[in-house]
């Protein structure tokens, strides 16, 4: 029985010519928090994008191989992308706020994409705000608009907007680069909480991160100037192994 | 040497940048002095008719009367037609292009409009008398006009002239929305349309506003392409704003009117070529305005997206 949420198989991405990552085929659990680790320029976001499909957004890119969600092909004719996108939605590096109100941020998702009636906005939007560790900071300014936040505020409202339309994945593509290390933390912690509810997957390059938050990780590098999958465990499984190709290197470097 | 090297080159920079100080100031002087040498030529008319020159409703030259209000009203309705025509056409078309089509197309269908806005008016005009009059005559028959020499007939005739001025700056306003927004409603699960509507549509709005006040002063500064169409019919103002009548029967416009032959023979006429010269600061002044709201929002909606 596969009990994994997510299933690569062969999944390649290439713009033209030039291939930005070669065949991937990886399980991703439902459970807890997986990484995603490696160099920058490695394919790592562009991976994590093939996931909900936001990368078919992007003009020139092919994307090859098939993605399976519970068993079910997403690649396939058919399949609502849009309905996929908010069951598996998708925090970005920097925190993209819309120029609207606080609140009108927190349930952007719900008013455009569900039914629910406007008088249950409010209620859904403070149960969202609390679980982004949110609410106690902004609850006397939702009217507000959310570009007043500071920058990891900002993100914490990105996490809340995404939370609003209860995703049972949320992808996260280094999430904390642009955050100062108060805010990183406050991330961090989150996605602790989190991971009992959804499942997680991280793009970072930051190790300690990976250590601090990650049951699982893939590790991503280069060979020849490709993305390539070189290893999959637990952070203390890949340090072991000593046959991974970069992988000394990244951790030094790191 | 490396200092003596240097010298000269800034002397070179004080040279360029004095130079262009100078021709800058030269232009603007020359601007200047053009306005007041006109403000200063139509003293006559505002001493003769005051503000009766702009609220006046008859213009008999020989008679000594100025009315400009028959010609405020044309070119307002003219361009408010153009507008409403133009607008939602080009500002569909700018979304369909930007959210819509791959980036080649987009450039593609943008070169084409920008075309369109290189044609010399005259010849607007021509295919005006040649296309759009006879079909305007035919179409409003019920109507029982009389010619199809009509103010509608110049507003349809400007809607075209400025489809690529609104197109082209409603495209700059929706690229000015940063692709990350768009981006996150994606992700979040918002269809491409739901996005274009609440992401770009919300987002270039000021800017969208700005594309339109730009065209309607583009519209309204227009002249050979209405005068071949709009029947240069004097002292043509209607009782009610808002019946339909009017629109189809000939009018005369601030430019129409400036264009025409009456110009040259109000020249050495003080009185008479001071009404003249009123009706173009009048033109001038509704231009201007409309331009510098445009440009304030552009400004406005400019640094709305980057913040």
């Amino acid at each position: 029985m596969d009990k994994s949420v997510l299933r690569t198989e062969n999944l390649s991405v290439s713009a033209g010519k030039k291939s930005i990552l070669n065949p991937v085929s990886l399980k991703i659990p439902g459970d807890g928090v997986f990484g995603i680790i490696g160099p920058s320029g490695a394919g790592k976001s562009t991976f994590l994008k093939t996931l909900n499909r936001l990368c078919e957004l992007t003009p020139g890119l092919q994307i090859n191989g098939q993605v399976f969600h519970r068993g079910v092909p997403l690649y396939h004719h058919g399949v609502d992308v849009d309905a996929l996108r908010k069951r598996v939605s998708m925090i970005f590096q920097q925190p993209v706020v819309f120029p609207t109100s606080i609140f009108a941020n927190v349930i952007f998702g719900v008013r455009h994409t569900e039914t629910i009636p406007k008088k249950d906005w409010p209620d859904l939007a403070e149960r969202a705000l609390r679980q982004a560790a949110l609410w106690e900071e902004v609850k006397d300014r939702l009217k507000k608009p959310g570009k007043e936040l500071s920058i990891g505020q900002q993100q914490r409202l990105c996490l809340a907007r995404s939370l609003a339309t209860d995703p049972e994945i949320i992808l996260m593509d280094e999430p904390t680069s642009a955050l100062d290390p108060g805010s990183t933390e406050a991330i961090e912690s989150l996605i602790h909480q989190l991971k009992k509810q959804q499942s997680i997957i991280l793009v970072t390059h930051n190790m300690r991160q990976a250590d601090k938050v990650c049951d699982l990780v893939a590790f991503i590098g280069l060979q020849d100037g490709t993305g390539t999958l070189l290893a999959s465990g637990s952070l203390d499984e890949l340090r072991s192994r000593n046959n991974i190709p970069g992988f000394e290197d990244y951790l030094c470097c790191e | 040497m490396g200092k003596a090297a240097k010298l000269p080159k800034h002397n070179r920079f004080c040279a360029i940048k004095a130079a262009s100080w100078f021709f800058t100031s030269l232009a603007f002087v020359a601007v200047t002095a053009g306005l007041i040498l006109l403000l200063v030529e139509s003293i006559p008319v505002w001493r003769h008719s005051g503000l009766e020159f702009i609220t006046g409703r008859n213009w008999f030259y020989r008679a000594r009367e100025f009315g400009a209000l028959p010609m405020i009203y044309g070119s307002l309705q003219v361009a408010v037609i153009a507008i409403l025509i133009a607008a939602p056409i080009a500002v569909g078309a700018a979304i369909f292009g930007t959210e819509f089509l791959s980036g080649r197309l987009r450039i593609g269908l943008k070169i084409v409009i920008e075309l369109l806005a290189g044609i010399p008016s005259v010849i607007y005009g021509l295919l005006g008398i040649l296309l759009l009059r006879n079909w305007v005559y035919d179409s409003m028959e019920s109507l029982d006009i009389l010619s199809g020499d009509t103010l509608l007939t110049a507003g349809i005739l400007l809607a075209v002239m400025i489809l690529p001025t609104i197109m082209t700056l409603a495209d700059d306003a929706l690229q000015s929305v940063p692709r990350a927004q768009r981006m996150a409603a994606r992700s979040l699960g918002l269809t491409a349309t739901e996005t274009a509507i609440n992401i770009s549509l919300r987002g270039a709005f000021p800017g969208l506003i700005a594309a339109v006040l730009l065209a309607m002063g583009r519209a309204l500064g227009e002249t050979i392409a209405v005068f071949l169409v709009v029947g240069r019919q004097d002292n043509q103002l209607p009782e009610s704003l808002f019946s339909f009548q009017p629109l189809v029967e000939s009018g005369q416009t601030l430019t129409s009117k400036l264009g025409g032959s009456e110009t040259n023979i109000a020249y050495g006429e003080p009185l008479h070529w001071g009404a003249m010269l009123g009706l173009g600061i009048l033109l001038m002044i509704m231009v201007t305005a409309l331009t510098f709201a445009g440009l304030g929002l552009q400004n406005l909606a400019r640094r709305k997206n980057e913040t």
